[in-house]
């Protein structure tokens, strides 16, 4: 059987040296090396080069395949390594991020690796490498044709609440192939509304009209815009962690790489966003108070009153500049449950309990002020602790002793709260969540608007 | 586009309002942005009421019975599917992954004490 060829990894840009601060003394020159250069390309590998460049569709990176000039020499390297660096780690630069967009991508240089490439004459597997390695880009870039698709013959119609039943059969067969003519219609509503993130009641109510009438258009951009977020993932991942989806309020906990437990989750309202970061949880506070925000405190709670909040438990304590702020002690009613977890990042949030567990229980769960709320604390906890034989199966003993306590992690877990709206599932088929914060509209007129700038830089170099 | 670019910084700016920055120096830093529980936390544990059905079939289903395993397994996909594919790009996941992350020490769940 003949071998397939080792794939030609990408590899990372050498460090960047940070910079000098002013001295009296003259700093060193910064010597930058020489760019790698590129082998003369065979005729051959010139025309895949080609064939690769009109594929960006193919790769979430434009909504419709572009027409470019052929091009040759410099002006078709200099495409080829703008495409690989837009595959591997983003076609939108972060210096064009919003601030809580916190995943960022390190920098990449894929001149070694595209030289490297070209003499083994391994294009395919070397362009093959450049994509991220996981089930759930991939999952997309299938979604993607199958959008495009059902795009180009037309879209979808129009239901209404008056919608006859076959209608609507048939416009729900269009996005899940498992719809037949012998299921109830209220078994393929309910899997179309678990798709959504809706309540499954199998009716055809407001919400789920409003996701069905949602434009072919719309969700091929939300695709796009997942694919090119799951290009600012890290390339490895540690195999235990805990990922949260934002847009979905969901957490999941893995452990050697696969799901162990999920639980839902309440994020941030559209006006307090929780950002995506990477970070790791390094200590639990068992029965946290609550030390209140100015902002909150000024906007939510001074407006109640004095009275009412020490009514209501607060406590009221100067500050050293002579002020006030406001505490809420531990206890069943704290604002942050019993059970709060740290992890460092720019944007003061965190995990934690939360005495509103009703909302638990709701198909809308993006209610908080920023920070993520779970539905099964102590679970998850436990699962943190697990190896250390003080803290294994003593959270709950812990937090009945009313004591506020930091316990340290025996080992850090790293924590992603990422922003997924379309994602495929076990089957195939793409899921969709709302856009609750506008990033899926705004990243899609990025990626555009990048690809548009790189396909005319492309252009005035060829004619050059 | 400026509907959405607005929206998305109203977002920014509504979330740095809330952090640290804004901080008195005396007060813990990491015990902000969270809800503070209102008037109705006695009847939070209410569920929302159910969206107005404006529709052509007759009855709520019953929930579809969907298993814990199934459910977790659904959670991970939206949490983000990162099984990783085999190298050579044939699109389907590997199974497990081996032992070379399992030293990432930073980032361990403490599940293995070995």
């Amino acid at each position: 059987m003949a071998q397939t060829p080792p794939v030609v990894r990408p590899t990372l840009a050498p460090p960047v040296a940070p910079p000098t601060t002013p001295s009296p003394i003259a700093p060193p020159a910064v010597v930058t090396p020489p760019p790698v250069p590129i082998p003369p390309l065979s005729h051959a590998q010139a025309a895949w080069l080609s064939d690769w460049l009109k594929q960006g569709a193919a790769q979430g990176l434009s909504a419709r395949n572009i027409g470019m000039a052929a091009l040759t020499g410099d002006a078709l390297v200099n495409a080829v390594l703008d495409r690989a660096r837009a595959l591997y780690r983003g076609r939108v630069d972060t210096a064009d991020f919003i601030e809580v967009w916190g995943v960022r991508p390190p920098a990449f240089d894929p001149r070694p690796s595209l030289a490297a490439a070209i003499s083994a004459d391994r294009l395919p597997q070397w362009a093959a490498g450049l994509t991220p390695p996981y089930a759930g880009y991939d999952g997309l870039r299938k979604g993607l044709a199958t959008y495009e698709k059902i795009r180009d013959a037309g879209g979808w119609p129009t239901l209404s609440a008056q919608s006859a039943p076959p209608a609507v059969r048939k416009r729900l067969a269009i996005e899940d192939r498992s719809v037949s003519e012998d299921e109830p219609l209220t078994a393929a509503l309910q899997r179309a509304q678990r798709r959504y993130g809706l309540n499954p009641t199998g009716l055809l109510d407001a919400r789920t009209l409003a996701a069905l009438n949602v434009p072919v258009d719309d969700r091929i951009a939300a695709i796009m815009a997942n694919m090119e977020r799951w290009r600012w993932m890290p390339r490895e991942l540690p195999v235990n962690r805990v990922q949260v989806n934002i847009a979905a309020a969901v957490l999941t906990v893995f452990e050697g790489d696969a799901p162990v437990k999920s639980m839902r989750a309440v994020t941030g309202s559209p006006s307090n966003a929780t950002p995506m970061l990477v970070s790791s949880i390094h200590s639990i506070v068992i029965n946290p108070p609550w030390n209140v925000p100015t902002s909150i405190a000024k906007r939510e709670l001074w407006p109640k009153g004095r009275g009412t909040l020490l009514k209501q438990g607060y406590k009221i304590l100067k500050t050293p500049e002579g002020g006030e702020r406001i505490v809420q002690p531990a206890g069943p009613n704290s604002a942050l449950g019993r059970l709060k977890f740290d992890f460092a990042n720019n944007f003061a949030v965190y995990l934690h309990d939360t005495p509103l567990r009703g909302k638990f229980s709701s198909y809308d769960r993006l209610a908080s002020h920023g920070c993520v709320r779970l539905e099964k604390p102590v679970p998850l906890a436990e699962l943190m602790v697990r190896g250390d034989p003080t803290l294994e199966g003593n959270i709950q003993a812990l937090i009945d002793e009313g004591r506020t306590q930091r316990v340290s992690l025996p080992k850090e877990v790293a924590v992603y709260l990422l922003y997924w709206t379309a994602f495929a599932g076990n089957d195939g088929t793409i899921a969709f969540r709302a856009d609750p914060y506008g990033w899926d509209k705004l990243l899609a007129e990025k990626i555009e608007a990048s690809s548009r700038r790189a396909a005319a830089a492309t252009t005035l170099a060829s004619k050059d | 586009m400026r509907k959405f670019a607005l929206l998305a910084l109203a977002g920014a700016l509504a979330l740095s309002a809330c952090g640290k920055k804004e901080e008195a120096p005396d007060v813990e830093p990491t015990n902000n942005l969270v809800a503070p529980p209102d008037d109705s936390v006695m009847n939070a544990d209410q569920a929302e009421p159910e969206p107005e059905v404006t529709n052509n079939v007759a009855q709520p289903a019953p929930p579809p019975e969907i298993s814990e395993d199934q459910q977790m397994l659904d959670d991970a996909a939206a949490s983000g599917m990162t099984a990783r594919l085999r190298e050579g790009g044939d699109g389907e996941p590997v199974e497990e992954k081996g032992e070379a992350n399992q030293n990432d020490a930073a980032s361990q769940m403490a599940t293995d004490p070995s």
